[in-house]
C-alpha cells in the first residue's frame, strides 16, 4: 500500500509501524474526548479566545472584520512562521524543485505572471496561479470548487494532486518527505512550537494547518483606494476616482461581483453567518454554441455535472489585480484593459481555432455580464481604478518574505 | 474447505463489550463467544493472481495485456447472512491495515512501491475480524461495502489518525474525499485520445456531486455534506462459507471490470473534464458506463448531473471454495 509499508529483510513490520500504538491512542482519544484535541485551544477560549487573535499580526486595518478560523487550527505567530517556512521550502516537493513560492510571488501579489503553471514533474496546470490577497476570506479557496472552504483543506490538494501533479507529493515519497522535516533541526522546534501538545507533530495535516496559518496572515487593506476610503482624497487619481464610480454604477454591474471589503462578493467574516458562496460564467467561451469551455477548465461543472455550471468560477478579489496578469482561471486575457474590454463586450466572441464560439452568447453567462457602453476614457479610468488597488505595503512586506534569503 | 488452519483461536468476550456489531441473531443470553475470523481476499486477472510481477491477460474487448500500477480498495460494513437471512455484522480487528474503530479496512494487491517499478510494499490480502461464534454455526452469504463510510472519506483529520488513510495515492482532495478503489493498469500498448496518448488506465472510484448542504459558514464540514453519487457499492456474495475460523475467499476479477473496455481508445468527452484516460468517477464520463456497470451501478451519463444508480448485479467479485 502506501510508501511506509515498505518491507525491510529482517523485519516484516515496517518501522514506522513501531510508532503505531502511540498513534492509536491518540486516535482514540480523538474519537472518544474529541475535545481533547481542542483543548489548547478551548483554553484559549476561555481565557479570551480574542486575546490570542488580537496578539496576532493579521495585517488587517481596523475596522475590519477578522476572517473565519477553524476550530481546530486556532492561530498563532508559530504556526504562521512554520507555514512561512514551509510555503517557501522545496524540501515541500517530492523531487525538492519547488515550493508553494515558485508558483506565488510575493511581488506579483503571490500570483506568477504566467498564464498556466508547470508542476514539478512537468504537468501543466489547468488553471492560472492565483493571486493569494485576503484569502482567508474566500467562501471558497480554489477556482471552482464548492466543497475547498478552508485553507486547510486546499493546502492537502497541491500537495497531494495527481492531476495535474504540482508539488508532487504521493505515496512513494510521502515519508521521505516528511523525512525532511523531521530530520531538520529547525523544523523539529517550529513544528513542536506550532503544535506543542502533540507528541509527533510532523505529519501533513500540520502542515496544511501551518500553511493555512501563513495563509491567514496574507491580507492587503492598505492600498491607495483603501486610503481614498478613509478620508485621503489626494490618494488616487481623478480618473481612478471616475472608474470607482463606473465600477459600482448599475450601468457596468461590476461591483456585484466584485464589491464588499475585499472586491469579491464570494467573501465571508467572522462575523457574517452565510459564507455568500458564488460562482459565475462570464462568458469567456462557448464552444460550438454548446455552453462548453475548454477541457479542463469547465469550472463548477467539474465538481456538480451539472450542465447549468460550465464555465462557472469564483469572482477573485480585485486587490493588487494590477500586479497578477495575466487574467482569468486560465490566464486567457493578458491585460487589465482586455479584461475591461471583455467586460464591455459582455463576453468574448472567439471567431476561428478549436475553441470557435461566441461567449457572450453562453447559456450560463451571468446576467450581470450585460455588456456596457464605454468610451476609450471610461476604459482608461476603469483601469485606473484598479490600478488604485495595488498594495505595495503588502508586496513588500518582509513578514511575508521568503525566510531563507 | 480443506486444509485451512486455524490462525486465531476463540476469544471469549462480553457480547456487550461488543455490542455495536449489531447482531440480528439476538438470542438474549447476556454473554456469548466472540471468534476471530480471517476473510482472504484475492485480485485476478482472469485465473491468473496478480502481483507486480504478473502479466494481466485479455484485458477488455481488444484481449490486451497490462501491467499493475494501483490495485487497493477500502472494505467497510462486512456483514455475514445466514441462511434465514438473519444479518451478523463483524467487527475489524485493529491493525496496520484495520480500521477498528469506523470499522474500516484497506486490501493492497501491490507488492512494490513506484507504480510495481520500486521497492517491496506490503500486500493485505485478507480481513481479520470478530464475530459473534453462535452466528457461525450458520453462513450463507457475506455482504461488503467497497469505499470508506461518508463521515471517515470527508474527514480529512483522519489522514493522520490511522495509517490506512494516511496515503496521498488513495486521497482524494480535491473531491473533499478518498479514492475507495484504485485499480490502474498499464496496457501494453498506449491509450489514444485524441491527439493524445496515455499509458494508465485508471480506475478511481469514490463519491462525487458533492456539496454542502448549509451556506452557514461554521456548519460547512463533513457532517453536512452531502453527495449526489456515493459510489459504495454494496457487494453481496453466496455460496460464502466460513470453517476453523477461515472463511471462503473473496476474489476481484479486474478482466469482469474491464470486460468492456477498449483499451486502445479514451473518448475525448468536450463536457468531461475529468475524463482522464479511463474512469475518475465523473458523472459524464462515457468510460465510466460499463466500468460502473460491473460494479452494479447505472451511470446515466445523459442526466442532468450524471446520477448513479445502484440497481445493477455486480460481476467483479465471486466466492471461492476450494
Amino acid at each position: 500500500m502506501f510508501s511506509q509499508l515498505k518491507i525491510n529483510n529482517n523485519n516484516p513490520t515496517p518501522s514506522s509501524f513501531l510508532v503505531l500504538p502511540k498513534l492509536l491512542g491518540s486516535f482514540f482519544l480523538l474519537l472518544f474526548f474529541s475535545a481533547c484535541v481542542e483543548k489548547e485551544s478551548q483554553t484559549v477560549i476561555e481565557t479570551g479566545k480574542s486575546n490570542t487573535e488580537a496578539s496576532f499580526d493579521f495585517n488587517i486595518s481596523e475596522g475590519f472584520p477578522l476572517p473565519r478560523i477553524p476550530e481546530d487550527n486556532p492561530i498563532s505567530e508559530s504556526k504562521f512562521q512554520l507555514g512561512r517556512h514551509l510555503f517557501y521550502d522545496t524540501k515541500l516537493s517530492g523531487n525538492q524543485t519547488m515550493s508553494c513560492a515558485s508558483c506565488h510571488h510575493q511581488d506579483k501579489a503571490f500570483a506568477d505572471g504566467l498564464a498556466l503553471p508547470t508542476g514539478s514533474t512537468g504537468m501543466v496546470h489547468p488553471r492560472n496561479s492565483q493571486a493569494l490577497v485576503n484569502i482567508a476570506y474566500n467562501s471558497t479557496v480554489n477556482w471552482a470548487n464548492p466543497t475547498t472552504v478552508t485553507l486547510e483543506q486546499q493546502a492537502l490538494v497541491p500537495i497531494f494532486g495527481e492531476f495535474p501533479v504540482e508539488l508532487g507529493v504521493s505515496g512513494d515519497n510521502q515519508d521521505e518527505v516528511l523525512a525532511r522535516f523531521v530530520n531538520d533541526l529547525d523544523y523539529q522546534a517550529m513544528f513542536a512550537a506550532a503544535f506543542p501538545n502533540e507528541d509527533a507533530p510532523i505529519h501533513f495535516n500540520n502542515i496544511a494547518k501551518a500553511l493555512a496559518s501563513f495563509g491567514r496572515g496574507l491580507n492587503s487593506f492598505n492600498s491607495p483606494y483603501d486610503q481614498y476610503l478613509a478620508g485621503d482624497d489626494t490618494a488616487i487619481s481623478e480618473s481612478a476616482k471616475r472608474g470607482l464610480a463606473l465600477f459600482e454604477s448599475e450601468q457596468m454591474e461590476c461591483f456585484h461581483c466584485h464589491g464588499g471589503d475585499h472586491l469579491s462578493a464570494a467573501s465571508t467574516d467572522a462575523t457574517q453567518i452565510f459564507t455568500n458562496s458564488q460562482f459565475h460564467n462570464n462568458g469567456l467561451y462557448n464552444i460550438a454554441g454548446t455552453g462548453d469551455y475548454p477541457e479542463g477548465g469547465q469550472g463548477l461543472y467539474e465538481i456538480t455535472a451539472m450542465d447549468s455550471d460550465k464555465g462557472k468560477f469564483r469572482p477573485p478579489t480585485l486587490r493588487n489585480i494590477a500586479l497578477t496578469a495575466p487574467y482569468m482561471h486560465d490566464g486567457s486575457l493578458s491585460t487589465l484593459e482586455e479584461v475591461a474590454l471583455h467586460y464591455a463586450a459582455g463576453g468574448r466572441n472567439i471567431t476561428e481555432g478549436e475553441h470557435f464560439g461566441d461567449g457572450r452568447a453562453n447559456p450560463n453567462k451571468s446576467s450581470m455580464v450585460a455588456g456596457f457602453e464605454a468610451t476609450e476614457q471610461d476604459i482608461q479610468d476603469l483601469i485606473a481604478f484598479m490600478e488604485s488597488l495595488t498594495d505595495v505595503s503588502f508586496t513588500t512586506n518582509p513578514r511575508f518574505s521568503n525566510p531563507f534569503e | 474447505m480443506n486444509n485451512w488452519t486455524p490462525l486465531f483461536s476463540v476469544m471469549i468476550a462480553s457480547s456487550t463489550l461488543i455490542g455495536c456489531g449489531g447482531n440480528d441473531n439476538d438470542d438474549s443470553s447476556p454473554a456469548s463467544e466472540t471468534a476471530q475470523v480471517t476473510i482472504p481476499f484475492s485480485a485476478r486477472s482472469g485465473t491468473d493472481e496478480i502481483s507486480c510481477d504478473t502479466t494481466l491477460t485479455n484485458l477488455g474487448t481488444g484481449g490486451v495485456n497490462g501491467e499493475m500500477v494501483f490495485l487497493g480498495y477500502y472494505v467497510h460494513d462486512v456483514t455475514f447472512v445466514s441462511s434465514t437471512g438473519a444479518q451478523t455484522k463483524v467487527n475489524m480487528v485493529e491493525s496496520a491495515f484495520q480500521d477498528s474503530a469506523n470499522d474500516v479496512a484497506f486490501l493492497n494487491f501491490r507488492d512494490k512501491d513506484e507504480s510495481c517499478s520500486g521497492n517491496a510494499e506490503l500486500t493485505n490480502k485478507s480481513l481479520t475480524v470478530e464475530v459473534d461464534s453462535s452466528a457461525l454455526n450458520d453462513v450463507a452469504k457475506v455482504t461488503f461495502k467497497v469505499g470508506v463510510p461518508h463521515e471517515v472519506n470527508h474527514d480529512s483529520s483522519w489522514n493522520s489518525q490511522h495509517g490506512i488513510y494516511a496515503s496521498g495515492d488513495y486521497q482524494w482532495n480535491w473531491q473533499a474525499g478518498r479514492k475507495f478503489m484504485r485499480l490502474d493498469v498499464k496496457p501494453a500498448t498506449p491509450i489514444a485520445r485524441g491527439s493524445d496518448t496515455g499509458d494508465v488506465w485508471n480506475f478511481h472510484l469514490g463519491s462525487t456531486g458533492c456539496m454542502y448542504s448549509t451556506d452557514v459558514a461554521s456548519e460547512q464540514n463533513y457532517e453536512n455534506l452531502t453527495c449526489a453519487n456515493p459510489n459504495r457499492p454494496t457487494i453481496e456474495l453466496s455460496d460464502f462459507m466460513v470453517a476453523n475460523n477461515r472463511s471462503s475467499t473473496i476474489v476481484l476479477d479486474y478482466n469482469e471490470l474491464v470486460a468492456s473496455v477498449d483499451f486502445a481508445t479514451d473518448n475525448v468527452n468536450t463536457g468531461a473534464t475529468q475524463d482522464k484516460f479511463g474512469c475518475m468517477s465523473f458523472p459524464k464520463d462515457d468510460e465510466c458506463v460499463n466500468m460502473f456497470a460491473t460494479l452494479g451501478y447505472s451511470y446515466n451519463v445523459d442526466s442532468p448531473n450524471g446520477q448513479t444508480t445502484a440497481d445493477l448485479t455486480q460481476s467483479v467479485f465471486s466466492i471461492e471454495n476450494k
